[in-house]
């Protein structure tokens, strides 16, 4: 599956897979709920974010990913942030965040 | 000392000429690349804010934007035409609550030692001030 065009969703072993692009923006927000809704669609309420590619991000990609996890954590679902880079991290610690998403290094 | 002064008009677009006018005088005195990346960060989610609140979305409107330094305290003033907003309310927003933005002023204050606004008689003016160490500085 895939959304957009720097967006990329899977479903693998009952999770789902959104597998972002350089950056996790503005821009890319109107996608990123996308691609949730999509797995939404089919009952996946355990999602893994591929943070690998990102290395921007700004308050508006962050709190998408905020408002998601609250909505999963409704449900009894999960979402991980899988193999942030060191600056996306440092954001995240920043933020106080780093602790809030469980982290998948 | 004043190290840079550019006006934008208040379209999300120029906010990369902003982050790349930053990257650009700051790395050119010596600031390390880390401090950099987060110094642009803060300065991207305070001209966002200015075009989302202030400006309430993109206008052909004015947003000035200064960075100057003082030995090591650097400023980086954003000035804008718009509708001001009532400072006491600007606040960084606790994550329990959080619904949808709020999450930028939070971002400017953890990356910043120091943020002030204030109004002058036709919009207003956020001075964001941070301390960067001497060993990151070449002082030029």
């Amino acid at each position: 599956m895939r959304t957009g065009d720097f967006i990329k969703v899977r479903i693998e072993n009952d999770s789902g897979y959104i597998i972002l692009g350089n950056t996790l923006s503005t821009h890319d927000a109107r996608e990123i709920r996308k691609a949730f809704d999509e797995l939404e669609q089919k009952d996946i309420k355990d999602i893994i974010i591929d943070m690998s590619n990102v290395t921007q991000m700004d308050s508006s990609g962050i709190g998408v990913l905020v408002i998601y996890l609250k909505k999963l954590k409704e449900k009894n679902g999960t979402m991980k942030l899988m193999f942030p880079r060191e600056e996306i991290k440092r954001i995240l610690k920043l933020v106080n965040l780093y602790t809030y998403f469980e982290i998948i290094e | 000392m004043i190290l840079l002064s550019i006006k934008i008009k208040a379209f999300y677009k120029y906010i990369r000429v902003i982050k790349r006018v930053t990257e650009l005088v700051s790395l050119g005195k010596g600031v390390r690349e880390d401090e950099v990346y987060l110094i642009k960060l803060a300065v991207a989610e305070a001209v966002a804010n200015v075009i989302e609140h202030s400006y309430k979305g993109e206008k052909p409107e004015k947003i000035e934007y200064l960075i100057s330094n003082h030995g090591d305290e650097w400023e980086f003033t954003i000035k804008d035409y718009g509708e001001k907003q009532i400072i006491e309310k600007i606040k960084s927003r606790n994550l329990d609550d959080y619904k949808e933005g709020g999450l930028g002023v939070h971002i400017i204050q953890n990356i910043m030692d120091k943020t002030e606004y204030c109004h002058f008689d036709k919009g207003t003016i956020l001075t964001m001030k941070k301390k960067i160490g001497a060993d990151n500085n070449e002082n030029r």
